[in-house]
């Protein structure tokens, strides 16, 4: 799921297990080509930079607000609804975590209509939640 | 007994005093008239009396000529003074008969009358505790004094070792919170409702705690990826390997000591601004993302090393609510000494007793006794201490303030672990403390210039929902215009939801301004009068009431047709023995502000009174002229709407809505007429209308909207948005709704509906950057689709309304056969088809015909 609360500024729930080997790896592409390379950027400009959201929460800001939901709320302006969404999915993996990305900080700001295109919106979502690929890990 | 200055004066005066008195004197004891009564002196002499008195009972003597026994001798008066004023001199019973011998009159004693004369004086010296009293006043009066001194000089240290870091703090704290809950009671602070807007919330964190903040502004510099950068320039053969390290500087110690993080975030900051110039001189397209990202950490940083911040912004923008939310939720919550302090509170002659008598009253613990230990508890605790001063430009003495919060910020940062937060309004921060900027520490110092101005969608929602939260606000469903209104104008909605605070409202398509500002007014003049009375050190003269004020700005600018900048010293004339207290009340109010007004000469600057809030201006404006100007002078008022209502007026908006309205609630044939047979009145009926209560709407109104309908397309369009979108609900809007547009449609031509109706839904244009964008007729059908998928009608049968008017769009918009088949599969409705098949246009006529032959719909 991904919620944009700023232009180019959005979150994301992902799988924390998803290191660069396997993101590369279930994209499917071989080693050494061009496609391994782009996917390796691609892994990059999400979580090269990323906020931690939960972290950053604890190490930070725990004591200045109740819980993480108001947290991101408060921090981020997220719609309630979509927040709520977001937590319910958050909850769905103990290994989902949220994340905050700038899209265009690294660069690779290209990414952006492709990954998140209508066509490949769900399937990259999926694939950042690594739905289909858990005997991976 | 110690013998004293005191007793010898005494002694040596008695001895003087027996030179000029007489042995018959003496023998006669009238001498105790000559000194004052209840000395010491007297208390002692009436003892003696007492012992002669009863020493002589048991001892009468006989008389022999001039002779008199011996306890009427001066020689044993003298003895017996002796012995008590010298620590209990030793007598001697034969010195004391030889003594008397040197007197031939004296009748000689034996040796034991004069043991038993003395042991009786003895008994009544102990015995009389009012000669102990005298003799302790007498000798030791100016010794207890100066005792005294000394043992509350040694209170005083005592005191002060006693004051120690943890009390200061923990006063200091006290008075944190003191501060947010009187500005919660003003109304200045409005917890949980300060919307994080880009970085402001954050970099106020990092000024305050830069200890724990700094770790996260390395941690994210430690990420930055300069991948793509660098393989931009190889492939722009740029021979530049753009090397991105902080490790040296980020392994070192950044919270040991004020002294190390100094140090250390200037060697990261000059790293950064090394970098950023090196991107700046090698610059490449993608560089902005880079530069930018370097940038924003230069800023955090800023933020980390400053000591002071100055907080500037128009007045009604929210720096004291932001102040007590960072107050409350970033300094109490992590527990950072501070102190909270408002312009107003502050003397200008003498800042540091101002401070120091704000945190113990009735102390006389000094600015230093009390920095000394918040220096010691910062050292120890690796914390700042913030001080906090809002609204600089409340304070009764800027001038003087000006000259003086210079040097006192000057000296106060002397302390390394004091960092500052001033906030002022924009203007009077011009005209008063602009000499702060180019003080010796400019170099320290962040001015923020606004907050709250860039609020984007997210951040309004973010707001309103706040706002509903904090008032117990509850609203089901707001219309998109509504919602609109009141989050590009937060004044309104403030009034709004505090005007409804704890209520539920299911449906909200229309705000009765009126009805909502006259609520707030009764509302908030009451809390202020109560409040003001409650809690302000300066005390009330005479009747007071906060309306009073109101009232004489709207007479003012009724009498002189003026509407803004109301001079503060003609508003206060009325009251003046009052000033202090409606100077202070438009400090801290939302609806009035001070202005100001530079003017060039000898007279200096001048102030003003504006409303903040223009539309409440009027409202208040109308119901003066309503209740006030028309009961007492009819041709005053009808000069006044005739000179100041009309097209060229700065108030003809808001005060033509507000008459509109509120000349309906009294009820007065002669008033409407005349408001009626204004020139602007036909103008805007047609618009006004949808904003009065439907209870107030006649039977000649809807004719006369029938009759304007046609008008031209803008008010065509006004009346079918108006009774289509908000209006449909004929349970909320029993007279006025719907059904009055569907009597109109019923009457128009072709020509008509595709001239005043069809255009108001514009066909979709190609948009670049939306290819999926829908027109306002498609959002409204898949609406539709929505409601009829999800809702039940049962419960809203006017929800049918909406069905009947979509079908008069039948022939423009194809997509309406699947939405109203539909509908019919589920509702059956025969009403529409024959309420429109009675209609005179014969090309709607026409669509429904065939709509209903293509479904097969038996009638």
């Amino acid at each position: 799921m991904k919620y944009s609360y700023k232009s180019y500024e959005s979150l994301l729930v992902v799988d924390k297990r998803l290191t660069k080997d396997l993101f590369v790896e279930m994209a499917g592409v071989q080693k050494g080509k061009y496609a391994a390379d782009m996917f390796s950027r691609m892994y990059d400009w999400i979580f090269s930079e990323a906020v931690y959201v939960e972290d950053d929460y604890k190490q930070f800001y725990e004591v200045e607000y109740p819980n993480l939901e108001n947290f991101i709320y408060k921090k981020y302006c997220v719609r309630k609804g979509s927040l709520k969404k977001m937590l319910q999915l958050k909850a769905e993996n103990e290994n989902y975590i949220i994340i905050a990305f700038d899209e265009l900080s690294t660069g690779y700001g290209g990414f952006i209509d492709f990954a998140f295109s209508d066509e490949l919106y769900d399937r990259f979502i999926n694939f950042l939640l690594m739905k289909e690929n858990e005997d991976k890990v | 007994m110690v013998l004293t200055a005191t007793t010898v004066t005494l002694y040596i005066g008695n001895i003087i005093l027996s030179h000029y008195i007489k042995e018959e004197i003496w023998v006669k004891r009238i001498w105790k008239n000559l000194f004052p009564p209840k000395s010491f002196k007297v208390e002692l002499m009436n003892s003696i009396d007492e012992t002669i008195r009863e020493f002589e009972t048991s001892h009468p003597y006989e008389k022999d000529g001039i002779k008199f026994p011996f306890y009427y001798s001066k020689i044993l008066d003298d003895i017996l003074v002796k012995h008590i004023l010298f620590n209990n001199y030793q007598y001697n019973s034969e010195y004391i008969s030889n003594e008397l011998q040197n007197n031939p009159n004296i009748i000689i004693p034996t040796n034991k009358e004069i043991e038993n004369f003395f042991q009786l004086f003895v008994s009544k010296i102990e015995a009389n505790k009012e000669l102990k009293k005298l003799f302790i006043a007498e000798n030791y009066q100016s010794r207890i004094f100066v005792l005294a001194e000394k043992i509350d000089s040694i209170i005083e240290i005592l005191k002060k070792a006693e004051l120690t870091p943890e009390i200061v703090v923990n006063k200091t704290r006290e008075q944190v919170e003191f501060q947010i809950r009187k500005q919660i009671t003003s109304g200045k602070y409005i917890p949980d409702t300060f919307v994080e807007i880009d970085e402001l919330k954050d970099h106020l964190r990092y000024f305050i705690a830069p200890y724990l903040f700094i770790d996260r502004i390395i941690g994210e510099i430690k990420k930055f990826n300069f991948d793509y950068l660098r393989k931009k320039l190889i492939l722009k053969n740029k021979n530049i390997n753009f090397d991105f390290n902080i490790d040296l500087i980020s392994n070192s110690s950044f919270n040991v000591s004020n002294d190390e993080l100094n140090k250390n975030v200037s060697l990261l900051n000059d790293y950064l601004h090394g970098k950023y110039d090196e991107l700046e001189s090698n610059r490449i397209n993608a560089s902005s993302s880079f530069t930018r990202k370097i940038q924003n950490k230069i800023d955090d940083l800023h933020f980390i090393q400053s000591k002071i911040i100055i907080i500037k912004g128009n007045a009604g923008q929210g720096k004291t609510n932001f102040l007590c939310d960072l107050a409350e939720n970033v300094l109490l919550k992590r527990n950072i000494p501070s102190l909270f302090l408002t312009g107003y509170e502050l003397d200008a002659n003498d800042l540091y007793t101002s401070i120091s008598k704000r945190l113990f009253p009735g102390s006389d613990y000094t600015f230093s006794d009390i920095f000394s230990r918040i220096d010691s508890y910062c050292e120890i605790n690796k914390t700042f201490f913030i001080l906090m001063i809002d609204g600089l430009n409340e304070n009764t003495n800027p001038p003087k303030l000006s000259q003086n919060i210079e040097l006192f910020i000057n000296e106060i940062l002397q302390h390394k672990h004091v960092k500052v937060v001033l906030t002022c309004r924009t203007e009077y921060f011009k005209n008063n403390f602009q000499n702060i900027l180019d003080s010796d520490f400019k170099e320290s110092l962040i001015q923020i210039d606004s907050i709250n101005s860039h609020l984007d969608d997210n951040h309004k929602r973010c707001l309103y929902e706040s706002y509903c939260s904090y008032y117990n606000l509850k609203i089901n469903h707001i219309s998109d215009d509504i919602y609109k209104e009141l989050v590009t104008n937060f004044l309104l909605l403030r009034i709004f939801s505090e005007a409804n605070k704890g209520q539920n409202i299911a449906t909200l398509t229309h705000i009765y301004k009126e009805e909502v500002f006259q609520k707030y007014y009764s509302l908030k003049s009451f809390e202020i009068n109560n409040r003001l009375k409650d809690t302000l050190t300066t005390p009330i003269i005479g009747e007071f009431d906060i309306k009073n004020l109101f009232s004489a700005i709207i007479e003012y600018m009724i009498e002189h047709k003026a509407f803004e900048n109301i001079p503060i010293d003609s508003l206060l004339k009325t009251d003046n023995r009052n000033r202090d207290i409606y100077i202070r009340f438009l400090d801290e109010n939302i609806l009035l502000r001070k202005d100001i007004e530079e003017q060039n000469g000898i007279f200096g600057n001048k102030e003003f009174v504006n409303f903040t809030f223009d539309e409440f201006r009027d409202f208040l404006i109308t119901d003066y002229l309503l209740n006030n100007l028309y009961e007492n002078s009819k041709d005053k008022f009808y000069l006044f709407i005739e000179e100041n209502i009309n097209n060229k007026s700065r108030i003809k908006e808001g005060c033509m809505s507000f008459i509109f309205s509120m000349e309906r609630l009294k009820g007065n044939f002669e008033l409407s007429s005349f408001i009626r047979k204004q020139d602007w009145y036909g103008e805007v009926f047609p618009y006004y209308i949808f904003d009065i209560k439907d209870e107030y709407v006649t039977t000649d109104d809807k004719l006369e909207l029938k009759s304007k309908f046609l008008n031209d397309r803008d008010i065509s369009e006004h009346i079918t948005f108006s009774l289509a979108y908000q209006r449909w609900n004929a349970e909320d809007f029993p007279n006025l709704n719907i059904q009055l547009l569907f009597e109109i449609f019923e009457t128009l031509t072709d020509d008509e509906f595709k001239n005043n109706v069809y255009k108001i839904y514009p066909e979709k244009r190609y948009s670049h950057y939306d290819r999926f964008e829908k027109d306002q007729l498609e959002k409204l059908i898949e609406r539709l689709e929505d409601i009829l998928g999800n809702e039940d009608f049962s419960i809203s049968p006017s929800r049918h309304n909406i069905f009947q008017y979509i079908l008069y769009f039948l022939p423009i918009k194809h997509e309406i056969n699947y939405l109203y088949f539909s509908y019919w599969k589920k509702y059956n409705n025969q009403l529409h088809f024959e309420q429109i098949l009675n209609c005179q246009s014969e090309k709607l006529k026409e669509s429904v015909n065939n709509f209903i032959a293509r479904y097969e719909i038996q009638l």
